[in-house]
């Protein structure tokens, strides 16, 4: 997006943000959930896609973009943002940067406008700070895959139309290698969400486990045409993301000053 | 380190209390969680087990205990079982201390009785709307009226409010004087059945889920003047004389919640697994629990130190300062620490030390923050 372009869809998002989303965090807390005028306002100006590229229905905003709205988003419940940033960010960029054309074709025009929400499973019970410790298998069955393991603290879980699951595809192989990422429609048979994790804070930011048991899914699924590559993919997107909560935070601490001068 | 702050009645009550907590109140506090409060038999039957009468002397019913340890012991236990006890730590060991040291030979035939059984609950009223750590600007007033004061004005931050029988209410009985504002303010006796007494909301926190703080107003109670508690105008003086027991006991329960804290972390890094290894056999896991044993040794020290300078009359209000503050920022740090050691479970209010994370903020706060602490502590240094 031009310097220009962008100008005009910052002011609008700071506006919006301090205008409509501010005065009601107070209920986005006490429902612990986004109103659905503030989801579908964000949708209309095309938040739920401005870090995937124009030719998928997406604004295109480059990185350094990216870190300027998150800064304005920051300044809100960071539940506001939680909402779309899957779209945008861990999950989105994982299918912009390694799915095939079919995959962005599929799913980036409906995530951009704010019709599908994705959500990026690598976590699980026993791999957290380390993800080369995922036990969730897909065996090869077939044309397809059959996925089986659970994930955690899933954000978007109980939304989502669409998960981008990390699963390993090589049963020899441990750690950080044999691990492939699947594009898994949250409708299919065997994909359970679990209730609402119950946290100290964030409320209207939703996560939950996700379990797949013995998850059929062709083998278009597979995210890229290159099994295996998963670990590399997995951390390009989360580094992508810290940039993020980084710029969130930035964000956060202007609120912090203002509110409490 | 040993500890040598205890004897074996102490340690024997300390046995009673642990067992007393695991059956019946670990079962059910995630119930007085939601319900913001234990249920107001509770105390009754804490009453009935001598818990609360601790220190109300024997011809009222208690146990006559003039030492403070075993309250001390109380709170311990009470945080090691990681619950709360609602607003109990307010009634034994704010409120009595007025009770014991101010009411008369009347007021203490009619209270303290029902204080020791758990059938008369206590709350003590002195931040306002306005006020916080400064008293002097407190506004509600009490106009003597023949027999009786007549009460007007509101309160804030009052814990036990919602259940309490008995509120101590500090409110000004003549104007403040230039040279002295702390002057004019007394400490009434209010019954909250009394017409024109109300509670107003329950204010909800972040932490202490199981302890009820709400606000009260007063309009135009009719207060009997026999429930003036000590003597007219010398309120400031009266609360000034508790602080350092409030303090004290704030003090101890940050600690004790801090070496739960150590306590249940070292549990949870042995379970858990990252990187194929036990997250207790890294580097930083040992570095970082190391150093929060180290803090809570020091810390326990200190606070038992001041525990028996209390206990023989001799904790000044900077000692009870250096305590609060001490023990208080130590629980802060390491309460954090031990968090981070649990990653993204840390964060779910299951994990019981999502929840001390969040109880522990306020004992920076209440009880005067730190920052007044520091106050009295650059105060006895002459700056």
């Amino acid at each position: 997006m031009t310097g220009d372009e962008f100008d005009e869809v910052l002011a609008a998002v700071r506006e919006f943000v301090r205008a409509e989303v501010v005065p009601r965090e107070d209920e986005i807390d006490r429902t612990d959930e986004i109103p659905a005028d503030l989801r579908d306002k964000a949708a209309r100006m095309g938040l739920f896609g401005y870090a995937l590229p124009p030719e998928y229905g997406g604004l295109g905003c480059t990185m350094a973009q990216d870190v300027r709205l998150a800064i304005e988003l920051g300044y809100t419940t960071p539940a506001f943002r939680s909402l779309f940033g899957t779209n945008n960010g861990i999950a989105g960029q994982v299918l912009v940067a390694h799915g095939t054309e079919e995959q962005r074709r599929a799913y980036l025009p409906r995530m951009a406008s704010g019709e599908l929400v994705a959500s990026f499973a690598l976590s699980e019970a026993e791999a957290g700070s380390d993800p080369g410790g995922l036990r969730t298998r897909a065996r090869r069955d077939g044309d397809g895959y059959v996925l089986t393991g659970t994930k955690r603290f899933i954000t978007n879980a109980p939304l989502a139309d669409l998960f981008v699951v990390f699963a390993r595809t090589d049963p020899r192989a441990t750690g950080t290698r044999g691990i492939s990422v699947f594009a898994v429609d949250a409708a299919r048979p065997g994909v359970a969400v679990g209730p609402r994790d119950h946290k100290m804070g964030q409320a209207g930011a939703w996560t939950a486990d996700v379990a797949f048991t013995g998850v059929q899914v062709p083998a278009d699924a597979l995210v890229g045409e290159q099994a295996q590559a998963g670990y590399v993919t997995a951390m390009r997107s989360l580094a992508h993301g810290r940039l993020i909560i980084a710029a969130m935070c930035v964000g956060v601490a202007a609120r912090l000053i203002d509110e409490s001068v | 380190m040993r500890r040598t702050v205890f004897t074996d009645d102490h340690e024997q009550f300390r046995a009673t209390v642990r067992e007393f907590l695991g059956r019946e109140v670990v079962p059910v506090f995630p119930e007085w969680e939601k319900a913001g409060a234990p249920p107001r038999d509770f105390y009754r039957r804490l009453g009935a087990l001598g818990i609360v009468g601790i220190q109300v002397p024997e011809e009222y019913g208690g146990a006559g205990q003039q030492s403070f340890r075993f309250n001390a012991v109380l709170t311990e236990e009470v945080a090691r079982a990681k619950v709360g006890l609602g607003a109990l730590r307010v009634h034994m060991d704010l409120v009595l201390p007025y009770l014991l040291r101010y009411a008369d030979a009347e007021q203490r035939k009619r209270w303290l009785p029902g204080v020791a059984s758990g059938d008369v609950m206590t709350a003590i009223a002195m931040t306002e709307p306005g006020t916080g750590s400064d008293l002097a600007g407190i506004r509600t007033g009490a106009v003597r009226n023949g027999d009786h004061y007549v009460l007007d004005g509101a309160k804030t931050f009052i814990t036990g409010g919602r259940n309490a029988d008995l509120v101590l209410v500090v409110a000004r009985t003549s104007p403040p004087v230039a040279e002295d504002r702390r002057a004019g303010l007394s400490i009434l006796a209010v019954e909250s059945a009394s017409p024109g007494f109300s509670v107003g909301r329950t204010l909800e926190k972040i932490g202490l889920k199981a302890q009820d703080t709400v606000e009260l107003a007063f309009a135009g109670v009719r207060v009997p003047a026999e429930n003036l508690l000590g003597e007219e105008g010398r309120a400031f003086e009266y609360l000034t004389h508790n602080l350092p027991q409030e303090r004290l006991t704030i003090a101890i329960a940050a600690q004790a919640a801090a070496a739960a804290a150590v306590e249940s972390t070292v549990e949870y890094v042995t379970g858990r697994t990252a990187f194929g290894k036990p997250v207790s056999s890294f580097q930083n896991t040992r570095f970082v629990l190391a150093e929060c044993a180290a803090e809570v040794e020091a810390g326990q020290t200190l606070a038992d130190r001041a525990l028996e300078e209390h206990d023989a009359g001799r904790l000044t209000p900077a000692d009870a300062a250096k305590v609060k503050l001490f023990c208080t920022e130590l629980q802060a740090r390491v309460v954090d620490k031990c968090l981070q050691l649990h990653g993204g479970y840390g964060y779910i209010l299951e994990y019981p030390i999502a929840r001390m994370y969040a109880d522990a903020r306020v004992s920076r706060i209440y009880g005067g923050t730190s920052e007044i602490m520091k106050t009295i502590i650059a105060r006895s240094l002459g700056l």
